[in-house]
Order: C-alpha cells, then structure tokens, then sequence
C-alpha cells in the first residue's frame, strides 16, 4: 500500500464529494491531502507542490478541464508519466472505461464507493505501479 | 489459452478457457483481431468453464468491447459464475461484461431500439440507482413508492434540487431530485458525517452530486444494457424555502416517492419525444 506519507490530490468540482474522497482518504491513513475543484487547478496544484505529490484521485466529468484532460496532461509530462492517477466516475459505459485505459490510467473507481473499495482500489494501484 | 469459436444465427460465439489471465499480451491481442474479423453483429463469451478472470486480462476484453461498439456491434456473455460476477460488478465492468441468459436474450438486446418513452423499463433503473447510491454513499436503506403522474396543482414540498437535463436521439426532458431540508441535511451527515442546521452553499452541491451518481448508473443500464443514448450531463441545484418546479413539457412528470430514515423525498422526470 502507499505510505501514509504520501501527498495526494483530490480532484472534484463538487465540494461534497471532495470531502467524502478526504475523509476516507484520512480513515485509510493519509494526512498530506491537497484539493482541487477542476482538472485545471489540479494542473496548478502538480506545478506548485512545495513537495511531490505521489498520487493523483480525480474526477471525470468536470467543467473546464475534465478528469481525462487532466490524465492526457499528465501523461504527456515527462515528470509525471509515472505518477499514479485514479479516475473516480459516476458512469461506467465500456467505451468510456476503454478510454480512460487507453489515456494511461492506473485504476478507476465508479462512484458510489465504500471507503474498503477505495482501499482495495489504491493497494491495486499502488502493485500495478511500484514496479516503474 | 484455449477458446474455442463458432458461429451460428448471427452470433459469433466465443468459448472461454477456465482461467483467463494476459499471460502473452501479444497472443491475446493477436486472437481478438481474429475475433473481430467476424461480420456477426452479436458476440457473446461463454464463460460456462471459466472459474478465474485475472484483472490483468481485462484490458483486452474493454478493447475488444470498444471496437465492436465501434462497428455496432454488441458483446455479451453467457453462463457467468456467481463470483466472477460479484468480481466484475466491484471492478464497475458490468457495462462491459453484459451478462444474458441465453442467445436468444443476446440477439433480442442487440436489436435496435424503436418508440422510447418512460415507462418501468425506463424508470426501473432509476429506482435501483437510487437504492444504492444511498445505501452505499450515505448508509440509509431506501423504501420506493409507487410512481405516480404529477398533476398540476400537486404541491410537493421542497426545499432544495438537483437538476440533470436529459437529451438524446430520442427525447430531451430532466430529472430533479427534491429534498425537504430536514431530509437533506441528514443525507448531507450520513454523506459526509457533518452536522448543519441550514442548507447553506457550502452544502447545497450535495443534491446534484447524488443525483449526478444516481443518473450515472441508471444512464449506464439505460444506454448499455437498453439501447437508449443518454448523453453525458452536468447537474444544477435549485434552492429556495417553498421551492416548486414547473415543468415546461406536453407530457406530465412521473414522480417517484422514496421513504429513508433521513425521511423523505422523491425523484420528477419528465420527458417529451423529439
């Protein structure tokens, strides 16, 4: 699993979503979360980190700058080609998912989630990514 | 790997080995290709042997489901375990593993859809995504209510919704989900285990987020499992003390009552064909 250490990126417009993903972020362990409302400001939020952030939770339908933006921008980066990206999506049509697994996604977690699903999510995330 | 292929009826059948694993990524993608060549509309997997389905295999079987659709044509399987099941609905890829009970039910879901309206085929999904929004987002088990037609001069008391707006090849419309305030803002505690008094803009967003879920699962069954084509939408809250919604359409809203422990409220849709 990834240490607790570990700086994490919320991304959601939706304030009361970001504070469901918080919160069972912090009752898995973490403590270094920051928030972004839109794949914009996350980008913002990735560039200004005083400390690296070492994984990215995000959500997929946003205005401005969706959460699949923001996973195109990220992986074109060559500094966060790496960095372990989930998708949190209300929907979950097989196109969409083949997309996002196209785009470089690490893992994707259709909403609605119980924080034990959120962990099972990022322990998979965390093998798939260790190894690069 | 060990799958076996035949083709009767318009289905291209594809039988699957015990444990499907993506041990030679190269082989798998290769085979699907094969498998792609095929001018059946309709493919389904038999996975009457398989009692294995490593995740790492599930890539292949997404890119094959994506260019079928790509070409309109429709993946389904048969003869699914109840464990790989369960597997595949935590993993959110029952939209890709379509599960039917027969060819038969294959061929029937595949063919094209004529005259959509809302009726328990439409409605159903919503019942059930809203069942289990709730229960899993927010811990209150639901009890729904017979679905009834809104007449005019129905007073139903709200104080705040959210808003999706519905639109597709084949009617535009919405659904609104209305709480009482006092409803509301236990939902918002059993969301997020914060207590508030008043429904304030810090919190208001609650309304669209459960209803922009509950339109999500319910739009995944509809377009994936129905044959309708929901498009993508962002959600709206209304708030307001005596809020009231007017609908502009010919066609009157289907209002659907549901009694939690947070108390109760009610789901509106309403849609008039293009």
């Amino acid at each position: 699993m990834f240490d607790p250490t570990t700086k994490v990126l919320v991304v959601d417009d939706m304030m009361t979503m970001r504070k469901i993903v918080v919160k069972a972020c912090k009752d898995i362990g973490f403590s270094d979360i920051v928030e972004a409302a839109d794949g914009q400001k996350a980008w913002e939020a990735l560039q200004a980190a005083t400390s690296p952030i070492g994984l990215v939770i995000s959500d997929w339908n946003m205005p401005n700058c969706t959460g699949l933006d923001l996973l195109k921008r990220v992986r074109s980066d060559g500094r966060y080609k790496t960095l372990p990206f989930v998708l949190l999506t209300a929907e979950s049509e097989g196109h969409q998912v083949a997309e996002a697994v196209k785009s470089g996604v690490d893992n994707y977690i259709v909403k609605p989630f119980t924080p034990e699903l959120l962990q099972r999510k990022l322990e998979e995330t965390h093998k798939k990514t260790i190894t690069r | 790997m060990n799958y076996t292929t035949s083709e009767k009826d318009g289905v291209h059948l594809i039988t699957c080995p015990s444990a499907i694993e993506s041990a030679d990524a190269g082989a798998m993608d290769a085979m699907v290709k094969g498998w792609l060549l095929s001018s059946a509309k309709v493919h389904v997997l038999d996975f009457r042997a398989v009692t294995l389905f490593k995740p790492t295999a599930y890539r292949t079987f997404v890119l094959y489901n994506q260019a079928l659709k790509a070409n309109s044509k429709s993946l389904f399987v048969v003869n699914l375990n109840t464990e790989i099941s369960r597997q595949f609905k935590q993993d959110g890829l029952t939209s890709v593993f379509v599960t039917v009970a027969s060819l038969d039910e294959a061929l029937k879901r595949a063919a094209p859809k004529t005259g959509v309206g809302v009726d328990v085929e439409f409605i159903n999904p919503f019942i059930a995504a809203a069942r289990s929004v709730l229960e899993t987002q927010a811990q209150l088990v639901l009890t729904p209510g017979k679905p009834t037609l809104k007449k005019p001069d129905d007073k139903l008391p709200m104080e705040i919704a959210g808003v999706i707006a519905l639109s597709c090849k084949e009617f535009t419309g919405s659904i609104n989900l209305c709480f009482r305030g006092e409803t509301f803002l236990k939902i918002y505690e059993g969301l997020t285990g914060e207590k508030h008094d008043t429904i304030t803009t810090e919190i208001e967003d609650a309304a669209a987020e459960i209803l922009n879920i509950i339109f999500g699962q319910a739009k995944t069954v509809l377009n994936d499992h129905k044959g309708y084509t929901l498009d993508r939408a962002l959600p709206t809250v209304l708030t307001g003390d005596r809020l009231r919604l007017y609908h502009s359409s010919k066609n009157p809203a289907i209002v659907i009552p549901f009694d939690s422990p947070a108390g109760p409220f009610h789901l509106e849709i309403v849609v008039e064909k293009s």
